[in-house]
């Protein structure tokens, strides 16, 4: 393993692969070659001064076949589904797919404050994320990987691509259901402190965020543009009317498809769309830590998810 | 105090890979956006959210603002985690991930800068205290939340009761439908072990006329080494932490008397609520202050971690 290595075999240096319209905007690099895997990730920040994102672009060590862009979740949950993400890019690389992952402005390690992220700003993030990939490796075709509100941002950008590959990960499907289930969280932990006798706020999660601006979730923030920008849209909406081969990856306990994952696909389905599903058995505390049993058999979980993805988005972008 | 910069931003890092034990790992490296102290704060995560950035950016916001007071900073991702190479099974207190942090404290010595800050919450402060003997020039350790006994994340309420409660107490809770159901999980059926376990060794400390200590020497060793060499350390806590009441009591025997020799260079800082696991941003926002305002005397005394300095 070669650790900050500039390659220059066929695709060159970061600063080298950037085109010549990014190239004033790409930061500092750091690179990294794994000869087992045959992959080479590069990580670094890019964007315009005082605006920059971090990514990090995987990449195969030949030239790749296609491209791929992940859009993370947020808050919590993007902490929790990062490492998955990470090894979900290692696994497409290994297979000849470059992926590009980046840090929304915000949030992570990218500049900005979480307060002025809205999904309008998420979606250029995504765009921008997505012109990194192809100026660096030129490839013509593209995928788009979401998870939960992230996948909300692949779909709208994936109509920028008509008929491209969109991969949708427990994605939220009605946004106003999204927030209540992540403000029903934070009163479950009030509950909780009740119980061992402390006080909870003294104000509902929706009354603190039209009040303050901003409501705590459990150590994480939920600002009111970001809500306000994304509480009335819809998965359907963002999907659009474009046919494209979606894949729907559910997650938790459930035997069965969800009602409204089954009732989303089947009108996917009669519109034209390619609809592909599976199910991850994991008990995804999205917004909570994982107890001890769900930690241990959670790799086991993540392989299996991150195997369907890749095998499905490689038939896709081989065919 | 030295007078604040803004924090810094992306333009003043540096992503960077080192190596640690044969692993790559991967962290961002901060430069100063005054005049460098040349020193370095490393900062470490917790176990729960591991990733470098920690919960809500903290990591992130302290290594930024750290730069303005003229440190250095490094956070990075353990092996296993994140951007880094490898794989982790889980995280236990008494097998914190110390070769991971003389890793990046090795690739921060080759850049030229000889003296480090350690600070870690919970998981990470462990791992930072366990370092501490092997960190020749350090200059200060902060520990957010350091938790006093060994167990593995996930199981502090479930040890902490083996210790507290009744063995009759015990036996009815097995005896619920829901422990029961957890007996056919491997997983489940491990942590009752381990509760178990505990539960046995608290009773034998007992039948021998002891109470058992609270603070494991994984945890006293270190910071009596510490202590010794005369660095500056400092330990925050909620006064609503299971981990302060349990640090009170351990001040009764052995941790009393290192932090008594300790006095002059070994602050304490209390902060209303709870600050394990940083669940709310307004004990993010004390934290950081804390931190932030050490840091800050620290860098105003020129040659801090000297005995008395």
């Amino acid at each position: 393993m070669k650790n900050n290595a500039r390659q220059r075999g066929h695709l060159g240096t970061p600063e080298q692969m950037a085109s010549s319209e990014s190239r004033a905007n790409v930061g500092r690099w750091a690179s990294r070659v794994d000869m087992t895997t045959h992959i080479r990730e590069d990580v670094g920040f890019f964007g315009p001064p005082g605006r920059r994102m971090f990514g990090c672009t995987h990449l195969p060590l030949h030239a790749p076949s296609a491209g791929v862009v992940v859009c993370s979740p947020v808050q919590a949950e993007f902490l929790r589904n990062y490492r998955r993400e990470v090894l979900l890019a290692r696994s497409l690389a290994a297979r000849g797919i470059a992926v590009q992952r980046f840090h929304f402005r915000g949030a992570g390690n990218s500049d900005g404050d979480s307060s002025e992220a809205t999904f309008e700003t998420m979606c250029q993030d995504a765009l921008d994320a997505t012109q990194m990939l192809i100026g660096a490796t030129g490839v013509a075709d593209i995928a788009f990987v979401g998870t939960r509100v992230g996948g909300l941002v692949a779909a709208s950008i994936a109509r920028n691509h008509p008929g491209v590959p969109l991969v949708l990960v427990a994605p939220a499907v009605d946004l106003s259901a999204y927030f209540r289930e992540i403000f029903r969280g934070r009163l479950v932990s009030e509950l909780k402190e009740v119980a061992r006798g402390r006080q909870k706020s003294s104000r509902a999660p929706m009354e603190e965020l039209r009040q303050t601006g901003m409501v705590d979730i459990l150590g994480y923030p939920i600002h009111r543009a970001l809500f306000d920008s994304i509480v009335g849209r819809s998965l359907v909406e963002e999907v659009g009317e474009g046919p494209r081969p979606i894949l729907v990856v559910q997650v938790g306990k459930d035997d069965r498809v969800r009602r409204q994952y089954a009732a989303l696909m089947t009108r996917w389905r009669e519109s034209g769309f390619a609809v592909d599903s599976f199910g991850i058995d994991l008990n995804e505390p999205w917004w909570f830590g994982g107890g001890v049993s769900e930690r241990r058999v959670e790799p086991i979980r993540a392989s299996a998810l991150i195997e369907g993805i890749g095998h499905w988005l490689l038939g896709q972008l081989s065919s | 105090m030295r007078t604040a910069q803004p924090p810094a931003t992306t333009y003043d890092e540096t992503p960077v890979f080192f190596d640690a034990e044969g692993q790559s790992l991967f962290g961002i490296f901060t430069r100063p956006t005054t005049e460098p102290l040349g020193l370095a704060f490393v900062m470490l995560a917790g176990g729960g959210t591991p990733v470098s950035m920690n919960r809500n950016r903290l990591s992130v916001r302290l290594c930024r603002q750290a730069a303005a007071l003229g440190y250095h900073a490094l956070r990075f991702d353990y092996h296993g985690v994140g951007e880094s190479e490898g794989a982790v099974k889980g995280f236990r207190l008494d097998e914190p991930f110390v070769d991971d942090l003389l890793g990046a404290i090795r690739w921060i010595e080759g850049q030229g800068i000889g003296r480090f800050v350690l600070a870690g919450s919970c998981f990470g402060a462990r791992t930072a205290l366990a370092a501490a003997p092997a960190v020749r020039r350090l200059d200060g350790l902060a520990l957010m939340a350091a938790p006093l006994r060994d167990y593995e994340m996930g199981q502090r309420i479930g040890t902490r009761l083996a210790r507290e409660l009744r063995l009759r107490d015990h036996l009815r809770r097995a005896l619920q439908p829901r422990v029961i159901r957890g007996l056919f999980d491997p997983g489940e059926r491990r942590a009752y072990f381990r509760v178990a376990r505990a539960k046995v060794r608290a009773m034998g400390h007992g039948a021998r006329g002891r109470s058992p200590a609270i603070a494991s020497e994984s945890f006293l060793k270190p910071l009596a080494e510490v202590v010794r060499r005369g660095v500056a350390t400092l330990l925050v806590y909620g006064d609503q932490d299971d981990l302060w009441g349990e640090l009170q009591q351990a001040r009764q025997g052995q941790l009393g008397e290192i932090l008594q020799d300790g006095a002059s260079y070994v602050d304490i800082v209390t902060i209303p609520g709870e600050v394990h696991g940083f669940t709310r941003i307004e004990i993010q926002d004390a934290v950081a202050d804390s931190i932030l305002q050490w840091l800050s005397k620290r860098a105003d005394r020129g040659t801090p971690g000297l005995r008395g300095g």
